[in-house]
């Protein structure tokens, strides 16, 4: 070791110490004050603003005093059992792949709570007194929105990829001119133009409420990333592997399935994961059509003009909400991208493929 | 000079399996088959071999459609080769295929890289895959890496998981794509020991090498390419004692001075 190098060595060790306590303390400071604030003066539950103004905490009441409001919108309040039960339902299959992460397992646990949250929300299936998708809304609804535009971007996404890698031209240029065409505009354009544009030109959409133009609109977009995220695995797959696979009489179908996208998938994973958790926060984006999600029903809760200045305690909940969603859609994008790596059997050549995600994880910390 | 001892003769050479007339390919302008005529008898092994560029892999790879020629005939075991996608799904089966790159799948274990075609493409059960797998690996001298990955062996003990995946689909004719040209030299040996074993058990064989050693051990005919065409086609013993074309007597001097430094 050079004298340079040790000169290094010990300032390093020496600031990393002092760093250490520099931390330590900013730590202590910032839980001292949130405790204090968000719990120890905090007001939990209370019908009126004023207790909120004589404490000097946090005022968690404007959201537990309309906590209908803040969780369901604008749904009928005689009726927030069914997005209730909808949001179990929805929750429930969310779990579902996580504790067997396996991709067939996620696609039919979803689609079956889907068609019954659906079916809840809107009522009719259930012989229930109907309500218009418009109306739908709150935390529920950014559920059913999230797992619906994850469950259908994935494949759509996954089809356009292979399209535009496909050897035919008319189907390869339909793909690139769709990715492009949508990929090249913000998605509030894209929201109106499937909401307000569209039906004014297909008439047959003009019955069809302004919720499932919205959820198409977010489906569309996002299918349009995923498919570059795709197509970049896609080209990660060496020719070879197409040559040994055709020789031994593959069609083109079980080539994909067998060989091509099992590699495909474990080169792209961590940009799926990606997508799906940038999905859940797109489903705020339909404030801008009156639509009610979780984040624009929260809202409400400040438009009684004696809630007004508590709008920190709301954005901090509605923040703690979403950093929820986005972590456990996060997780189960893991585990699933991780059943796709088999486990190696002693060899450190195997290990080698999963080391640069962990690398990176530790740097970024 | 080379030892020409054809140790691999006593065997039987059938009907017709392969046959190519005329056959052309060309890539924009430039000519890589300028009209091939071929036959390839049941139980055959040819040798070709060529300096770089002279069309050999091109020629191996069209006869399973991996590319495609433009003019000309391919017969494969009485089936044409334009005969469209179906068609030419069901002679890939039949027509197995090793590769430079090995291009073994390395996503699935030696055993499933053994047994995924059998499976999904033949339609065989998962328990008879796998015992037929087995037999064929230790056929190959590696039945216990069955469980190992790809990238956890050598380049020899690759290439071989590599013909045994392809034999594993029971075909009728083998291709070989320089099998031993990726190899440490170490490691030429065991692969080309596995192809003689092959050969000896009567497999029609189309093999693009350039060891000369187990073209003169094992070929039924030599075949000699330059710039797309069939040069001369011979015996190994003829083509190594009695080359006709200058063009063969030149690239023979090159190969095998190299090759015996």
């Amino acid at each position: 070791m050079s004298a340079i190098q040790k000169v290094y060595r010990s300032r390093g060790r020496k600031s990393s110490v002092l760093r250490r306590w520099v931390g330590l303390v900013v730590l202590a400071v910032i839980i001292a004050f949130v405790t204090r604030w968000g719990l120890l003066n905090a007001v939990f539950v209370s019908p009126n603003p004023d207790d909120c103004r004589a404490a000097q905490g946090a005022c968690w009441a404007v959201v537990t005093s309309q906590w209908k409001l803040v969780l369901f919108g604008t749904y009928p309040f005689g009726e927030i059992w069914r997005p209730s039960i909808a949001a179990v339902v929805l929750l429930g299959a969310f779990f579902i792949p996580l504790a067997r992460p396996r991709l067939l397992i996620l696609a039919s646990s979803w689609t079956v709570a889907l068609v019954i949250a659906t079916g809840l929300f809107d009522g009719r299936p259930f012989g229930l007194q109907y309500v218009e998708p418009h109306e739908w809304g709150g935390l529920p609804l950014t559920l059913l929105l999230s797992e619906a535009a994850i469950l259908l971007a994935f494949p759509l996404g996954l089809a356009l990829a292979l399209a535009r890698c496909s050897g035919t031209v008319i189907l390869r240029s339909l793909a690139l001119v769709l990715v492009e065409s949508i990929r090249g505009v913000p998605l509030v354009s894209l929201l109106f133009f499937a909401t307000l544009v569209l039906p004014l030109f297909l008439s047959g959409l003009s019955g069809l409420d302004k919720l499932y133009g919205a959820a198409a609109a977010i489906i569309l977009f996002n299918a349009a990333y995923i498919s570059e995220v795709f197509r970049g695995g896609l080209t990660t797959v060496p020719i070879g592997q197409l040559d040994a696979a055709k020789s031994l009489g593959f069609r083109w179908t079980s080539m994909q399935r067998f060989i091509v996208l099992p590699q495909a998938f474990r080169a792209c994973a961590p940009s799926l994961v990606n997508q799906a958790v940038g999905i859940v926060k797109d489903t705020s984006l339909l404030a801008v059509l009156g639509l009610f999600d979780f984040m624009n029903s929260a809202k409400l809760a400040l438009v009684d003009a004696r809630w007004r200045g508590n709008f920190v305690e709301v954005y901090v909940v509605v923040g703690l909400a979403y950093f929820l969603m986005c972590f456990a859609v996060s997780v189960l994008g893991q585990r699933l991208s991780s059943s796709l790596e088999r486990p190696s059997k002693g060899d450190e050549a195997v290990t080698r493929a999963p080391l640069p995600s962990i690398v990176v994880a530790e740097s970024q910390s | 000079m080379l030892e020409i001892a054809p140790s691999v003769t006593n065997h039987q050479i059938g009907d017709v399996i392969i046959e190519m007339r005329k056959v052309e390919k060309s890539y924009g302008s430039y000519k890589v088959l300028r009209g091939i005529n071929l036959s390839v008898s049941r139980g055959e092994r040819i040798v070709i071999c060529g300096p770089s560029g002279s069309g050999k892999s091109t020629l191996i790879r069209c006869l399973n459609q991996l590319e495609e020629h433009q003019a000309g005939e391919i017969i494969i075991d009485g089936t044409p080769m334009s005969a469209g996608a179906r068609g030419i799904d069901s002679i890939r089966r039949e027509v197995g295929m090793v590769f430079q790159s090995f291009n073994l799948f390395p996503h699935l274990t030696v055993l499933e890289n053994c047994t995924l075609a059998p499976i999904r493409v033949r339609g065989i059960s998962k328990a008879e895959a796998e015992a037929t797998a087995r037999t064929i690996l230790k056929r190959v001298h590696i039945p216990e890496q069955a469980q190992k990955y790809p990238i956890q062996l050598s380049g020899g003990q690759q290439q071989r998981v590599a013909i045994a995946r392809s034999l594993c689909m029971s075909p009728k004719i083998m291709l070989f794509d320089e099998p031993t040209s990726a190899l440490d030299p170490e490691m030429v040996n065991e692969v080309l020991d596995v192809m003689v074993e092959l050969a000896e058990s009567g497999m029609t064989m189309l093999v693009v090498t350039h060891e000369m050693g187990f073209a003169s051990k094992v070929a039924d005919r030599v075949i000699f390419m330059d710039a797309g065409e069939i040069v001369e086609v011979a015996p190994p013993t003829e083509f190594f004692n009695a080359p006709q074309s200058q063009r063969t007597k030149k690239f023979l001097g090159q190969v095998l001075r190299t090759q015996a430094g």
